[in-house]
């Protein structure tokens, strides 16, 4: 089973007062503005920090297209999972996929429809997205690290 | 400084060579639903977070072990939930006295704890309807206006 997680940093516990303020922003636009900010590509609205992106523009809107697009489908073996900060916010929003471990860098809405119907519906990782890949698992534990010496009074 | 997020601008990270990952061995999502629609906020998923942060960080395991938020999405299920990837592994009911014995089994052992997996797992992609109704979690939309004056009236 595939378990699908979008950075949205709406869900997360990672309100941090500048995210508020900018928050406040995107909800006082008008419906037109929002739209198209939505909709464009990450780097067009960076002014500085990107890292704002992944919950406020596209995050929240890949999670609802992803449920919205498996439910149409009547594909019940995938689990997607809105989660928070995992500190990638320079290259807009994280896609993560496992069991396969590839991460996804998603500049705009069609990228996640590309992801969805190649990878998650068509089980192809698309090379050109591709962000992090994580190690295959080894099916043993972590090597415990030596412990520390104490250190000599 | 001139701005709060200075870590978060693109060419620190851009230059930055992907080390991050290289040692990776297991990536955990808690779940940190504050809704209330699955059972982990009213179970103590706090202290078990903190508890697994704090005996990752004093065994020195965090290069190989990575500890994220999410939110399960698995309503009717007891006790904070948490995926262990990419080996897929869910747990339910674990308590913060718990997780030494959790990282001696499965992060060193490589054996999953059985008393804690979890079971019945659904498969769901969205809240069901009538759970997101008793939960009043998913119906309470704010319009902008609405939005602007709550982050108004909290500063």
């Amino acid at each position: 089973m595939r378990h699908v997680f979008v950075c949205t940093t709406e869900y997360g516990d990672h309100w941090t007062k500048t995210i508020a303020k900018k928050a406040a922003q995107v909800a006082a636009m008008n419906p037109e503005d929002r739209a198209k900010l939505l909709s464009g590509p990450a780097e067009e609205h960076a002014d500085g920090h990107r890292g704002l992106h992944c919950g406020l523009t596209l995050g929240g809107g890949i999670y609802e297209m992803y449920q919205q697009r498996l439910q149409a489908a009547g594909i019940s073996d995938v689990v997607v999972s809105p989660n928070a900060c995992i500190a990638q916010h320079a290259y807009g929003c994280v896609v993560m996929i496992y069991p396969d471990g590839i991460w996804y860098r998603i500049r705009e809405m069609a990228d996640a429809e590309k992801v969805l119907e190649q990878h998650i519906i068509g089980g192809k990782p698309v090379k050109e997205l591709i962000h992090r890949t994580v190690n295959p698992p080894t099916g043993k534990g972590v090597q415990a690290p030596p412990a520390r010496q104490p250190v000599a009074s | 400084m001139a701005n709060d997020h200075e870590y978060c601008v693109a060419q620190a990270w851009e230059d930055t060579p992907p080390k991050l990952l290289d040692k990776l061995r297991f990536h955990i999502f808690l779940c940190t639903d504050g809704k209330d629609f699955c059972g982990c906020e009213a179970n103590g998923n706090g202290a078990l977070s903190g508890a697994l942060r704090q005996e990752l960080a004093r065994r020195r395991l965090m290069a190989s072990v990575k500890v994220n938020v999410m939110q399960c999405r698995q309503p009717g299920t007891a006790g904070p939930v948490f995926v262990v990837h990419p080996d897929g592994v869910w747990y339910s009911g674990m308590r913060a006295e718990d997780v030494p014995a959790f990282i001696e089994e499965h992060v060193l052992g490589g054996k999953p704890v059985e008393r804690f997996l979890l079971r019945d797992l659904k498969p769901v992609t969205a809240v069901p309807a009538h759970i997101a109704e008793a939960a009043d979690c998913c119906a309470e939309k704010l319009t902008p206006e609405q939005q602007v004056a709550a982050l108004a009236a909290g500063r």
